[in-house]
């Protein structure tokens, strides 16, 4: 109780107030806007909180993933254009709610659901993250090394489209993360004559390059862009009705246990639960026929369960210094330029980072219900602001605030190549999320793979011997296993209808990667529905 | 049973939003089509991807691979080329079997947007932050954002300012090239 306390007394101080306040603004106006994710927006913030405290630089951005999970809604209710990925699901009977007139309705009870669900999964938080951190540190180099590849296979599988281009862009990351000094030996890798590849790849270029300028590029393709687009769907009353709070509780209530529970999956926050509670909610609903037209339920339960799980995402970064998903890895490398490695031994070591993160996600929450309320129309007008007067902007902020961070144009270079690999990755179905996330996973499953290896003297013994990474490893080859067989029944299904499927083909088009937590295109939400 | 006024309201809205619904069309579904490669272009993409994953397996050996006790430095990268590759083969397999990936048509417009992000960094570096920054936002807005001159002016003042008293005063970023050059 006194750290939860010592934490509120990090998270009042005034600049810490201010970062709050400022990152769920941020978060919204940046939710709202298409085109632009919680993953870029961070992304291009990261440069902005070096000079800041560690505590703050994360409060900071927890506010903003926090916002932007709200902001989302408001697009994808009244545009049917999810402003990120965790909020196609809503767009589904939140649009038709819009077109009925009762957009106002949606989106209070997005707001009231997403409140609901955050407070609860940050009670998880509370207890269960220092829990779990206690329990981490009876884990060795064995166990961390299968839990990264427990996560990176996870999320290959939930990320959507196809497994093996997942694992594609997986082993990408890895490769590209062992580029520099090797962290046990200290030999230089694949640098070449140039200096700057010493130190490897910096995530925060490689990051901008793939989300920030690879979502731009992809937007500018003839009919992706939202230009043209225009708010014409009247608000009305924001707070629901009697009626519509009563059918929604119980969706609200399951979204939130199912939206905390599934953040904790590797892969699991956002799209994944929201997907998951609409499919629930469908289920055990009186009247399952209404949805898709304009169901309050099915507005209710994602976007409870989206923000339920975008805050229990924090449980496996707090605790066992691994992140699960995209968004939770950028904090995660925040963190390690600020000097402090997440794990276990966090909460000990740096209670004002792990605590004051965590009132302050309480007091962001608490913001982010009294701003969105009232505030709906004004962030409304936000979609009035033309997709190619803001390209120009996130290419150019993007750039700047690369060379800002070692006052060098290398890594604006790089941010550009990677731009047209993230373009092409999209393009060609090739999930980003999984590329991402292998990169920062890379040294952590580097160094505990060798380390494992150097005690057992080579043997791979030293993986099923084990029982903790033996029940992982288990895991692992149940997800290859269920992958492959789902991959044949595909694949007969389709020669049984004759037709090849777009889907198989694994384009972007067919909804965004859960795990890359992307804002999706116009085209990508249109599609979604046809599924 | 008699009702009490707040019921009533709640009625009432109930039955005004079932009668929208009825009264509404079936979701509307929307078509969007997509251009394909053929069967050659896509084993190309996939290809090449594998090849990705050789040349690093190639890369990672002539690093040095060591033995499993005494792991080398190239050794993790060959597992992670190794991974590449197997995942680029199955890739393969899946091409072969009927499934296609987007064509390269509409990367005009994309290719455009690098070019102008490269003409950027080139003006950022070498003439003035000011410069890059006004060339950047009137040739996005005007030839790709299509917008009318009054437009691109008012967007281009506002995102130089904008952007210039973001980095250059509030943050002080030391600039490569002077501000005020003439280009």
């Amino acid at each position: 109780m006194d750290a939860i306390l010592h934490g509120f007394g990090v998270a009042f101080e005034p600049i810490n107030l201010l970062a709050v306040l400022l990152g769920c603004i941020l978060g919204i106006v940046v939710g709202v806007l298409p085109g632009l994710g919680p993953i870029t927006t961070i992304s291009i913030l990261i440069p902005f909180t070096y000079a800041m405290s560690p505590a703050t630089a994360i409060i900071l951005l927890a506010g903003v993933y926090a916002g932007v999970m709200y902001g989302g809604t408001v697009t994808s209710v009244l545009l049917r254009l999810p402003g990120e990925a965790a909020s196609v699901v809503t767009a589904i009977d939140g649009y038709e709610m819009a077109r009925r007139g009762r957009a106002g309705p949606a989106l209070g009870i997005s707001a009231i659901g997403s409140f609901v669900g955050a407070t609860v999964a940050l009670v998880g938080l509370t207890f269960f993250a220092p829990a779990l951190a206690d329990l981490a540190l009876h884990l060795g180099p064995p166990e961390y090394a299968t839990l990264a590849i427990f996560g990176l296979m996870l999320i290959a599988y939930l990320g959507g489209g196809s497994f093996s281009k997942a694992m594609v862009a997986a082993g990408a990351g890895l490769f590209l993360a062992t580029v520099g000094l090797d962290p046990i030996s200290g030999a230089v890798r694949f640098s070449g004559d140039s200096l700057q590849l010493v130190d490897g790849f910096d995530v925060v270029a490689i990051v901008l390059g793939l989300f920030g300028i690879g979502e731009v590029l992809y937007n500018l393709r003839p009919g992706s862009q939202e230009d043209g687009d225009t708010v014409t769907t009247k608000i009305g009353r924001v707070f629901p009705s009697r009626a519509d709070l009563r059918r929604s509780r119980g969706a609200i209530g399951r979204g939130s246990v199912l939206g905390t529970l599934v953040g904790l999956v590797p892969g699991g926050g956002g799209l994944v639960s929201s997907l998951v509670s609409y499919g629930v909610e469908r289920r055990v609903a009186k009247h399952p026929e209404e949805f898709g037209k304009g169901a309050i339920e099915g507005v209710a339960g994602p976007e409870t369960a989206n923000n339920a799980s975008s805050t229990s995402a924090f449980v496996p970064l707090l605790s066992l210094g691994i992140p699960f998903n995209v968004t939770v890895s950028l904090l995660f490398s925040v963190l390690l330029v600020h000097g402090i490695t997440p794990g276990p031994q966090l909460v000990d070591e740096h209670p004002d980072v792990f605590w004051g993160v965590i009132a302050s996600m309480y007091i962001g929450n608490v913001v982010l219900l009294i701003l969105s309320l009232p505030l709906i129309g004004v962030f409304v007008q936000i979609l009035r602001l033309k997709f190619s007067v803001l390209a120009p902007l996130i290419v150019a902020v993007s750039l700047i605030g690369l060379y800002t961070i070692d006052n060098n144009t290398w890594s604006m270079w790089v941010a550009i190549t990677f731009g047209v690999v993230g373009y092409l990755m999209r393009l060609w179905g090739f999930p980003l999320g999984p590329m991402v996330l292998a990169f920062i996973l890379g040294e952590i499953l580097e160094s505990a793979l060798r380390q494992s290896l150097i005690l057992s003297g080579g043997s791979f013994d030293i993986f099923v011997t084990r029982p903790g990474s033996l029940t992982i490893l288990l895991l692992v080859a149940a997800i290859i296993c269920y992958s492959a067989v789902s991959l044949f029944r595909a694949r007969a299904r389709r020669e049984g209808d004759g037709a090849v499927s777009s889907e198989s083909s694994g384009a972007p088009e067919n909804g965004p990667s859960a795990s890359d937590g992307s804002a999706p295109s116009a085209g990508q939400h249109r599609l979604v529905e046809k599924k | 049973m008699k009702l009490d006024s707040s019921d009533r309201i709640e009625e009432a809205e109930r039955r005004e939003h079932n009668d929208v619904v009825a009264s509404l069309d079936e979701p509307r579904e929307v078509e969007v089509s997509k251009d394909l490669f053929g069967l050659k272009a896509s084993l190309l993409v996939h290809v090449g991807v594998t090849l990705l994953g050789v040349i690093a397996i190639w890369l990672a050996i002539d690093l040095g691979v060591g033995t499993l006790g005494k792991p080398g430095p190239g050794l993790w990268p060959l597992a992670a080329g190794a991974l590449m590759t197997a995942a680029g083969v199955a890739t393969i397999v899946q091409t072969a079997l009927g499934e296609r990936v987007e064509s390269l048509r509409g990367s005009a417009r994309p290719a455009f947007g690098v070019a102008l992000a490269i003409v950027f960094v080139l003006l950022f570096s070498f003439v003035s932050v000011i410069v890059a920054l006004i060339a950047v936002f009137a040739l996005w807005t005007r030839l790709l954002g299509k917008l009318p001159w009054r437009s691109v002016v008012i967007w281009t003042v506002l995102g130089t300012a904008a952007l210039y008293l973001l980095f250059g005063v509030l943050i002080s970023t030391p600039f490569p090239a002077p501000l005020t050059a003439i280009p």
